[in-house]
Parts: C-alpha cells; structure tokens; sequence
C-alpha cells in the first residue's frame, strides 16, 4: 500500500503537474474523425435528423447500397434528433474543423444562410447532366441562391392543408367549402352542432402561424408576402394584409371555434380531438397522413387546400409548403463523391421506394409508374399543377421575424390581443432583424 | 472570436504568474534565504496553481468571453460580418421581448416570494410543534422537491388540460363546470399566474424546512416566557418567532429573488415557445442563442441578468446588514 503522506509534496506535485500535462498534450494530438481513412479508403461524413422507423432504415440501406457499390469508400452518418439537428446541431457540425461532407438542409432562408457562411458547395457545375431536370420546377426557387445551385431537393412538403374528420363532415351534410367565407359558415355550423370546428396543438405557435402565413400570402400576393417577410425596406407586418389575416383568424375565435386549449397543447396531442371525433377541421402537414395510415389506420379522413379568398391578391390555389434536401459542404475534400450520392439519393429507383414508405417525393419520375393511394395522388396532383409554391414563415424567412408573426397570430386566435395591436407588437420584436437587414 | 483567447490568457494565466513571480522576487528580497521563500509561500501558489486553472476555465473564461461577446454587433441577416459596440445593448433595451421577460421575471418574484416563502412561512409556523402526524406533513410538503422539475412540469401540464385534463374533470364533478373549461395552459391571463401557482407546490416544501429549522433554534425559554407573560399564539408570532427568524427569513428571499431571476426549466417545459407571453429572460436567452443562432444577443441578455441578480443580491445582503442580528 502507498503511504502517501510520507512521499515529499513536491515529488507529488511534479507527479500531477506531469500527469496533467501528458493528458493534455494526448487530448491534443488526439486525431478527430479523419476525412481520409488512411487503412480502409475514403471515409464521407454524412449528418442528417431521419432517426426513427422506416425512413431510417431505407436511409440505411440506400448508404450501404452506395459503399457497396463504391470500394473503399465509406459513407457514415451522423444522426441527431430533428428539434436539436434543427435549432443548433447542424451549425454546429457545418462549423466545426471536421464539417461533414453532406448534410441535411432546408430551402429557403436557411439555405441562404448556409451560402453566406460559406458551408455550401454549388453545385451548378454538376447540374448538367440532366439532373437538375429530376426536379419539379417549382424547387427551383428553393435550390437556387444568386446565380448558383446549392440543394438536391428530396422532400416536397406541404406544410398546411385543413384536414377534416370524413365521417362527421358527411354526418353533417357538409360539402367542401368554394371559398372562405363558406368555410367560416362551416365551422358555425359544426360550433352549434356541440362539436370543436377546429383543433390544433400551437403550443409551438408554428401550427397556426404556418396557416396564418399562407392566408397572409394569398391575401397580399406572394411576392409582398415574401418582401414583408424578408424585411424589405418600406413593409411592416402591420400591412393592412397581415391585419386582415389575423381578423379572419379572430372571426373564427370569436364564436370558439377553436379548441380551448390551442396555444396549451403541443402539435400532436392538438390531434387528439379529430382522431376523437370531438372536433372537425385540423390544419397541419401532409406529414400526418403516413402517421394516420400506421397509428389509425381506421380514421376515415380527407383534406382540402385553404379555400380561396375573396379580393386575394394571391395565386388562390397556392399550396404552403417547404423543399428539403441535401447539401454539399464547400470544405468536402470529395466533393465528386458526395454529388455522385446526392444523384444517386435523387435517381427515380430510390426515390419510389420513398414513396412507398409514404415519404414526398420532390422530383417528377418519382411518380411515373407507381400505383398510389387517391390521396397521395391528389396531392401529387396539387404538386404539378403549376401553382405557387409559398414558404412558410418559419423556414423561408428568418425565424426571429416569424417568430414574432406566429406569436401574434397565436395571441389572436385566443382574443388576448387585437390583429392590429399583436401586429404592432411584432413589429417592434423585429427592430433588431430590421436593423441587421440594411 | 478574434483577440479573445490571447486576452484570456494574459488576464487569467499570464498577469497572475507575473503577480505571483514579483511576489517571489519580493520576498527574496525581504527574507534572504532562497528555500526557505519556496517552501512557505512558493509551494502554496504551485499547489493552488490546478485549481486555479480548473476555475480559470470554466468560470472566468466563460464569464470574461459572454461578456466579450456581447460587444459583437453582426452586420447583416447572416451574421457574417461585425463590429464591436454598445449595440446590442442598445437594442436589448429598446426589445420589447427583453421588457416583457424582465416583467414577467418581476411578477414571478413577487408571486413566488407569496406563493413560496411567505407559505412555506406560514406552513412552517402551523406545523412547528411536534404533534402526532406533523412529521408526516413536514415531509409530504417537502415531497415535490425531490422529483425532477420537467417530470413535475409535464405531469401539471397533463392535469391543468382544459379538455380532459384532471382538474377539469374534478371540477366537473364538482358542479364547477363553468371553470373546468378554462384555459390554464393556453391563455395568457392565465398560465403566468398558473405557473407561479405549481412553483410555489414545488418550493414552498423548501422554505417550510428552512423556517422549521429556524424555529427550532428559538430557545423554548423565550417562548414560554412570553406565554407566562400573556401572549396569545398570534401576538407570540408576530412578536417573538418572526422577529428571531428575521436571519432566515433574509436569506429565503435572498434564495426566492436570485432564483426568480434564474427561472428557466420549469417555463422551457410548460410553455416552450412563449406563445402565451410567458417568456422569462433565461428562457429568452436560450432561444437567442439555440434557435436564432446569435450568441452576441444571447450573450448581451445574459451579461444584463447577471447585474440584475447580482444587484440584487447586494441590495438585499445591505438590507440584511443594516438589520440587528439577534444573538441567542
């Protein structure tokens, strides 16, 4: 046994001081997850947020497929969970020393961001091949920023559509509403019939603020939309268009028609009434409907887009939705090969069996050929329709400033404020961003 | 981050080496002998020295490099470019965000200097005595402390549910039913004053323990010479027991005011984006820093908290010095 007391306090320190220092120095000279695996080839760091159920284990065997396929190289993930991968993972990978070489991404603001900070490869030089033709056009304005290429798209979501309990709408005699006014009707009707007329979890805000974003756009335009949203110098979110959207939410408010506890309840458990039977109409994403199809596979549902508005200057058929894809960093030592996966990702063979596990599809042969569900090919059929595309506030735009936007809608829908006085409430939250945008 | 790491260690390693050398160079002067300056203060700075470092990384040079940043002003929507100022000072105080968390935080100490020590107080005085079953109750109060606060915040979400919730069903079957459709989570009226409301459930258990042991130190003789003198219970609170416990009381405040300020977990979980106005400064920095990605800002709010509480914590330890300490 060590009699540590009779061993000298300076050998002892020496000792420590020795011990700390080797420490340090092997922490230093640690090496981090190489680029070049120099035994075993070629190493690719891939990071994205697909974690759970079927749409990880296809991301799993479309990365084997592609090692396989490619001798000594080997792509690895990196998986985070989405809200984490979202708010600051990625950031943190894309400026780390050791950035990966493909990440996940969404178009729009956050794309652009990615460009200004130099985490983007462009990707245009490798466009030529017809692969940019994959695509729906409408990415286009997703994928491009100030004259270059930057996103493989692979999802196409839309974020918002009024899904409805088929059952009770039919139980009610309803027809699906031809304009918003009639939609309102509807939801007196179903408020004096003792049910909810609709339910959300806006906990998050970004359930309603999403809607109230798309009805923004169809009442101003989606240009002014876009330029209210960006901050442009002359707009304010007090634009008589943006007031007239939260009335139009308020209206509904007025006569409850919302559920209680919307601003209480996360997105998910905002469900619950619909699944339930309890409430009507559920604005959210086409996300649900592959949910539905597992967990519920009994709920007889349907949807429609948000009805047209009277006097709108908006495209009236617009869809609210959101191109994600994937993203090929500038510092990537093996750019060739990341655009090699990236096509590969985006080719039709894997893009089908995307959709077969109920994932969107942003390109156009993805469809061709596969017998899908009516629903899946109603939406399909709004994808290629040819109208327009609008971002929803909170991945189009910088999210302090939709933040602020769904926080007045969310203030509004409970009557806690008037349109005009949340607006301007906001608009004051967004000095700062207005400030930083000259 | 610049200047920032070469600053950093001139300040923390370099000037206090230097400091410590001259010192050194001092004694030799004054004492002569070169073994004996080592081995009586030399060895005492060496041995401190890992734990110098230890505290010089992770508190000063966190500290010193928040503050560094809160001078980083970005230019433009991409915080690509900056300079260095007071601007996000300036904006911090033109923020109404940053208003409404300073006054929700505000309403939160007053609330919870209620709710809290003032209960934790009064439950303290009610069960001094050591009667059959007080124990019991001592411990139940204690019992929501010991549980983790983002269990406790979802269970109380999960009860407070207007549609289906507990509360609503209990007051349902009470024949309340007029307030079982209330909003407690979803409105802004509400779930500020609500969320107080299951701080003071949590904590008030806390303070009890504290003013208990407070009581307990009252010398029995005091009191019962007191009651000999013709003190009801209410005149021998008011005039024995609370002034002997005033120590105590100071320091629950002292507790009650800087954690106020620090407030976070139990809001992140009860109302996570702020849609109901609930956002606290600390909840606001968060966001600052997480979802927005400007650690500048984040950095500018955080440096502001810390004067705030720290003022704070001088206002009320001056107050606490200015007050006669009683000696038993």
């Amino acid at each position: 046994m060590i009699e540590w007391h009779k061993i000298p306090s300076s050998r002892l320190y020496v000792f420590s001081v020795l011990t700390l220092g080797i420490g340090l120095l092997a922490i230093a000279c640690s090496k981090q997850q190489p680029s070049i695996d120099e035994e075993s080839g070629i190493t690719l760091k891939f990071v994205h947020s697909i974690t759970l159920g079927l749409e990880r284990d296809l991301m799993d065997d479309i990365v084997s497929e592609f090692n396989a396929a490619h001798e000594g190289v080997t792509l690895i993930q990196e998986r985070m969970e989405a809200d984490y991968y979202e708010d600051l993972g990625v950031i943190k990978h894309l400026e780390s020393g050791n950035p990966p070489d493909l990440y996940f991404e969404w178009g729009g603001w956050r794309l652009k961001r990615c460009v200004a900070k130099g985490w983007a490869l462009d990707l245009t030089p490798y466009m030529n091949d017809g692969w940019r033709d994959r695509f729906f056009d409408i990415c286009s304005d997703y994928m491009d920023y100030e004259g270059g290429t930057y996103l493989s798209p692979n999802g196409l979501d839309i974020t918002t559509l009024l899904f409805y309990n088929a059952d009770l709408f039919q139980e009610l005699e309803f027809q699906v509403p031809a304009d918003w006014p009639e939609f309102v009707e509807l939801c007196k009707k179903t408020k004096a019939a003792g049910i909810i007329p609709i339910t959300s979890g806006n906990e998050e805000v970004w359930p309603m603020g999403n809607w109230a974003a798309h009805i923004a756009s169809r009442i101003v335009g989606e240009d002014h939309y876009a330029d209210i949203l960006s901050l442009k110098e002359g707009t304010s979110l007090t634009d008589p268009g943006f007031v007239k959207t939260l009335e139009m939410l308020k209206e509904i408010g007025d006569f409850g028609g919302y559920n209680s506890d919307i601003n209480g309840l996360a997105a998910v458990q905002g469900q619950v009434p619909l699944l339930q039977g309890h409430a009507l109409f559920h604005p959210i994403g086409i996300w649900v409907m592959d949910d539905w199809a597992k967990d519920n596979p009994d709920f007889n549902f349907d949807f429609f887009n948000t009805p047209p508005i009277p006097g709108g200057k908006g495209d009236q058929s617009s869809l609210l939705g959101v191109v994600s894809g994937y993203m090929v960093h500038k510092k990537s030592l093996h750019p060739d090969l990341a655009v090699e996966f990236l096509k590969y990702v985006s080719s039709p063979e894997v893009q089908r069996r995307f959709l077969a596990i109920g994932h969107s599809s942003a390109t156009k042969e993805a469809f061709d050929g596969v017998e899908l569900d009516p629903k899946l090919a109603r939406i399909r059929e709004m994808l290629k329709s040819g109208h327009a595309i609008v971002p929803p506030a909170d991945t189009g735009f910088q999210i302090g400033v939709s933040e602020e936007f769904y926080k007045a809608a969310a203030a509004v829908l409970v009557g806690y404020s008037e349109p005009l006085e949340a607006l301007e409430r906001a608009e004051r939250g967004i000095t700062r961003f207005r400030r930083e945008a000259k | 981050m610049g200047f920032f790491p070469l600053i950093a260690v001139i300040l923390f390693v370099v000037l206090p080496a230097l400091v410590v050398l001259w010192r050194a160079v001092r004694m030799t002067r004054t004492y002569g002998a070169f073994e004996r300056r080592v081995r009586r203060e030399l060895w005492g700075y060496m041995f401190v020295f890992p734990a110098y470092l230890f505290f010089v990384f992770i508190i000063l040079i966190p500290t010193f490099g928040t503050f560094w940043l809160s001078f980083k002003v970005p230019l433009g929507q991409f915080a690509i470019e900056f300079r260095h100022g007071l601007g996000n000072y300036v904006t911090v105080m033109r923020d109404p965000n940053v208003h409404e968390a300073f006054l929700n935080n505000t309403f939160y100490l007053f609330a919870t200097l209620i709710v809290e020590v003032l209960v934790g107080l009064i439950m303290a005085i009610i069960l001094a005595d050591d009667r059959r079953g007080f124990h019991f109750f001592r411990l139940l109060f204690f019992t929501p402390m010991m549980l983790s606060m983002v269990i406790v915040s979802l269970l109380w979400k999960f009860i407070l549910r207007s549609e289906g919730g507990l509360l609503s069903h209990t007051l349902n079957a009470v024949g309340l039913s007029s307030l079982a459709d209330t909003p407690w989570m979803a409105h802004p009226t509400f779930t500020l004053p609500t969320i107080c409301l299951i701080s003071g459930w949590i904590y008030a258990g806390f303070y009890l323990i504290l003013f208990h042991a407070a009581i307990r130190r009252i010398p029995p003789s005091l009191l019962e010479s007191a009651r000999l003198d013709g003190c009801n219970e209410f005149q021998l609170n008011r005039h024995v027991t609370l002034p002997l416990m005033k120590d105590v009381s100071i320091v629950c405040v002292l507790i009650c005011a800087t954690g106020a300020f620090k407030a976070f977990d139990l809001f992140y979980v009860m109302s996570p984006s702020g849609a109901n106005h609930t956002e606290m400064v600390a909840t606001y920095l968060v966001k600052q820093i997480l979802d927005y990605d400007d650690p500048y800002y984040g950095s500018t709010i955080a440096v502001l908290m810390t004067v705030v509480v720290f003022a704070l914590s001088l206002i009320i330890t001056a107050f606490q010095k200015r007050t006669d300490r009683l000696e038993f």
